[in-house]
C-alpha cells in the first residue's frame, strides 16, 4: 500500500501535537491537533479565525472524547500528502489552502458525528440577539451564503454560514465557523475569516428555527425580491438535495415537514443583491416561537 | 373495466408487484414523497394509492379495481390499461418490485 494517503499521511503528520486548538461546533467538541513548520503561528491563526467556536477548556463538554482533525503546516520543500475531504488529516505548505481545508474537514467531521441527531440542512442562520428567532436560508455552496451573513448579520446574531443544525425541538445547534469567502486574487482559494472582523457575534439567546427560505439567486433579477410559497411537498423537495445525512435520519423527511408546518412554510426568495433580502430576515426574525 | 393485451415492458394483469419499503414517506392530500436509495421521489395519487395497496403484494388487475373504485374509470376508460402504466412507472423507479409474472391466459 505504500503510497496510500495513510501512509503518506504517517511518513509527514507526527502522532504527538504541539498545539491542540479545543472548538465546540455544531454541538461537538473537536480538537484541532497542530503540528508541523511554524505550529504556534498556526495555532494562533486558528485561535483567531475560529474564535466565536473556542472551547474554553479542554475538558470536553459532555464527557465523550472529542473529534480530532489534525492540522500539519509543511516546511518549503516538504511534499504533501494527498487531501481528502473526510480524511482528518489536512497537510499544506500553502497557509489559505491549509487554513480552507482545515474549515471543510472540521464541516465534514461534525456533520459526520451529528448525522441522525440533527436535521442539517445546507444554509446560512441568523438570529434575533433577543428572541433567538433564528432565520435560514438554504442554497448550495458558493451561492450567497457567506455574503448573506456578512450584509445582514451584524445587527442580528451569526449562527452558520454554512450548515444549519436543527433539534427536534426546533431548536438550531450553531456552527460559529470562520466565514468562508471567495477571493478574486486566489482562485479556488476561499479566505477563512474571523466573523467577529465583519462584526458578526455568536447568539446571546438560544436559537430556534422561526422560518425558513430557498435561495435562488438570479443577477438579472429586477425590483424587489421575488417571493413563492411552496407547498410542503414542493418545499421538501426543494430542500432535500440542500442537507446532510438524510438516509442515517429517522424518518427525516417528517421531520422537515413539520418544522415546515410549524414556521408557516417555506418561502423561495429571487433576489439579485443579497440588501433586498432585510425585510425579509427582519420579518422572520421578529416571529413568535411555535415551538 | 378494459383489458387489452399486454404492450411490451408493461406489466400485465396478473402481474403482481410489491411495494418496496421506504426509508421514509410523506403524505399530504394523497400525492406522497418517497425517501428511498437516498433519492426523494415526488408520487402521484395514483401511484401513492397503489404503493399503499400493495404493501403486501397485489395483481395488477386487483389494483386496477382498487383505483376505478377510488378514482372511477380513467377519460380513456382503460382503467387496466391506465392501472399498468403506474404500475411501471413506478417499477421503472423502484418504488414497486415484481412479485409473481403469471402468463396471461388469454396470450
Amino acid at each position: 500500500m505504500k503510497g496510500s494517503p495513510d501512509v503518506a499521511q504517517r511518513d509527514v503528520v507526527p502522532e504527538r501535537p504541539e498545539h491542540v486548538v479545543g472548538l465546540h461546533a455544531l454541538g461537538t467538541d473537536v480538537d484541532l491537533h497542530v503540528t508541523g513548520h511554524d505550529a504556534a503561528d498556526l495555532a494562533a491563526q486558528l485561535r483567531e479565525r475560529w474564535h466565536l467556536a473556542l472551547r474554553p477548556e479542554r475538558t470536553p463538554h459532555d464527557g465523550t472524547d472529542p473529534v480530532v482533525v489534525r492540522a500539519h503546516r509543511l516546511a518549503p520543500g516538504d511534499q504533501a500528502p494527498p487531501w481528502t475531504r473526510g480524511g482528518g488529516t489536512v497537510a499544506d505548505g500553502d497557509p489559505r489552502r491549509l487554513l480552507q481545508h482545515l474549515t471543510q474537514a472540521v464541516t465534514h467531521a461534525v456533520i459526520t458525528a451529528r448525522t441522525g441527531d440533527l436535521l442539517m440542512l445546507h444554509a446560512a442562520g441568523l438570529a434575533d440577539p433577543v428572541t433567538g428567532a433564528t432565520a435560514v436560508f438554504v442554497a448550495p455552496g458558493n451561492t450567497g451564503k457567506t455574503t448573506l451573513c456578512r450584509t445582514l448579520g451584524p445587527v442580528r446574531t451569526y449562527v452558520s454560514d454554512e450548515t444549519v443544525g436543527i433539534r427536534r425541538d426546533g431548536g438550531v445547534t450553531p456552527y460559529l465557523k470562520p466565514l468562508s469567502t471567495r477571493r478574486p486574487d486566489w482562485a479556488g482559494v476561499k479566505d477563512e475569516q474571523a466573523p467577529g472582523l465583519v462584526g458578526l457575534r455568536a447568539p446571546a439567546a438560544d436559537p430556534w428555527v422561526a422560518g425558513i427560505v430557498v435561495l435562488r439567486r438570479d443577477p438579472g433579477h429586477r425590483g424587489p425580491v421575488g417571493l413563492e410559497r411552496l407547498d410542503t411537498l414542493d418545499a421538501v423537495v426543494a430542500l432535500t438535495p440542500e442537507s446532510s445525512g438524510f438516509m442515517r435520519t429517522d424518518g427525516p423527511l417528517r421531520w422537515l415537514a413539520d418544522v415546515l408546518v410549524r414556521t408557516g412554510g417555506a418561502v423561495r426568495a429571487t433576489y439579485a443583491e443579497v440588501e433586498g433580502l432585510e425585510p425579509l430576515a427582519a420579518e422572520i426574525c421578529a416571529r413568535r416561537s411555535p415551538w | 373495466m378494459v383489458s387489452g393485451p399486454a404492450q411490451e415492458g408493461m406489466p400485465s394483469a396478473r402481474t403482481v408487484v410489491r411495494t418496496v419499503p421506504a426509508h421514509d414517506e410523506l403524505h399530504r392530500d394523497g400525492e406522497s414523497l418517497v425517501l428511498l436509495d437516498g433519492q426523494v421521489r415526488r408520487v402521484s395519487v395514483l401511484g401513492t394509492l397503489v404503493r399503499d395497496r400493495a404493501r403486501d403484494g397485489l395483481g395488477v388487475a386487483e389494483l386496477a379495481e382498487v383505483l376505478a373504485e377510488e378514482f372511477g374509470p380513467p377519460p380513456d376508460g382503460d382503467t387496466l390499461g391506465t392501472t399498468a402504466q403506474v404500475v411501471a412507472t413506478l417499477l421503472s423507479v423502484g418504488l414497486l418490485e415484481v412479485l409473481d409474472d403469471l402468463e396471461d391466459p388469454a396470450g
